[in-house]
């Protein structure tokens, strides 16, 4: 009798996180991908943690690695792999924020930063929603089955 | 590793990467020449090579630390820089749209550049929770402008409305975060960036040698 409600609460909680963690970081990557790459640049700027060498290329790559694993979680495909990659990410930036935090830089920098016409998130509330990322991420690679994923379909015989 | 998962992953990416590549075509180019100015707020010869057309909000942090690295770029060219700026008031700054219409008020009164530059000094003073009319007032009249004719600028809405058709013009040209420049049509955004890629892009129009790294390689303010 208690199995059948937690099978049902792991199957309702493994579908939001794969809706709510590919949405995400898929609209997030289409997004930053059609706008011109040197709004991202200068968002990646903002963070004087990250080596002002290494932004040039991590500007270029990271929208395309989060449109794309953003689809293949949503799709199910490499769903596990995905989901640690994403995870990993967000504790990174997780860890990229608060260590902006400590360093002194101004919560105040909101200078469009994420965007004049999307949602104007404080720091904090960045901060928050990456850390729940990546609770979701690291939840779906340990526990993600193959409901609904392109994965059952492709590798019948592991499941 | 089955060849169907590996089939199906590169069909995926291909659609996914080529379904960007489609949307980004029809979007504004990186590199784009906004319209001509809207007001009198031009700073430098009108023969200049180079045209930085500046768009910014007198509340964003980010825009006053670009101010020191503008005047050292004008200061380091001398006759080969003119400066356009725009306004574009964030909506996430309480008084940015007052300071901005302020600013405009200032500079049909030929003393916009005065006024910017205090805008930007005294950033953190009138950035408070309370109006900064006064404050804004004050600067008009130590800067000698004619208060009866700043006051009623800055009640006028065609004011409002000149403000925002500027924030218009950058937002056609998907500017979305501030200071974003255009130096003769190349966008550069924010003022590390400006301090590294701008000073490249002037030298390259200005047909000059790179600079040594260490006079261009500008760490964040």
């Amino acid at each position: 009798m208690k199995l059948i409600p937690q099978k049902a609460f792991k199957i309702f909680f493994e579908t939001a996180a794969r809706i709510i963690l590919g949405s995400v970081f898929a609209v997030s990557g289409m997004i930053k991908l059609l706008e011109p790459a040197a709004n991202f640049r200068a968002t990646l700027y903002q963070y004087e943690v990250i080596p002002a060498v290494l932004v040039p290329a991590l500007a270029a790559v990271l929208p395309w690695m989060e449109w794309i694993l953003g689809v293949f979680i949503l799709v199910g495909y490499a769903l596990r792999p995905s989901s640690f990659v994403l995870g990993s990410f967000s504790f990174s930036l997780a860890a990229v924020i608060a260590l902006s935090g400590k360093l002194g830089l101004d919560p105040s920098h909101t200078c469009g930063c994420f965007g004049e016409g999307g949602p104007q998130l404080s720091y904090r509330q960045i901060f928050s929603l990456d850390i729940v990322n990546g609770f979701f991420g690291f939840f779906l690679w340990k526990f993600a089955s193959s409901r609904l994923a392109l994965d059952r379909w492709l590798k019948p015989a592991s499941k | 590793m089955n060849k169907k998962f590996v089939f199906t992953g590169v069909i995926l990416m291909s659609v996914l990467i080529s379904g960007v590549l489609l949307a980004k075509k029809n979007s504004v180019p990186e590199s784009t020449l906004p319209a001509e100015s809207l007001g009198p707020k031009v700073r430098g010869s009108a023969k200049a090579p180079v045209e930085i057309i500046e768009y910014s909000d007198f509340q964003c942090p980010a825009c006053q630390r670009a101010q020191k690295t503008l005047h050292d770029i004008e200061a380091r060219y001398p006759g080969q820089i003119r400066l356009v700026y725009r306004h574009f008031p964030l909506s996430g700054h309480q008084w940015s749209g007052l300071a901005h219409q302020a600013a405009e008020c200032a500079a049909r009164q030929n003393r916009f550049w005065d006024f910017q530059d205090r805008l930007f000094k005294d950033q953190l003073l009138w950035s408070t929770p309370q109006s900064p009319a006064d404050a804004f007032i004050r600067y008009a009249q130590e800067l000698g402008l004619d208060l009866d004719v700043f006051g009623v600028c800055l009640a006028d809405e065609n004011v409002k409305k000149q403000v925002q058709d500027e924030k218009q013009s950058g937002l056609a040209s998907k500017v979305n975060s501030t200071p974003t420049f255009f130096i003769n049509g190349e966008r550069v955004v924010g003022h590390v960036e400006l301090g590294i890629k701008g000073d490249a892009q002037i030298r390259k129009i200005l047909n000059l040698e790179p600079a040594p790294v260490t006079e261009t390689a500008a760490k964040p303010a």
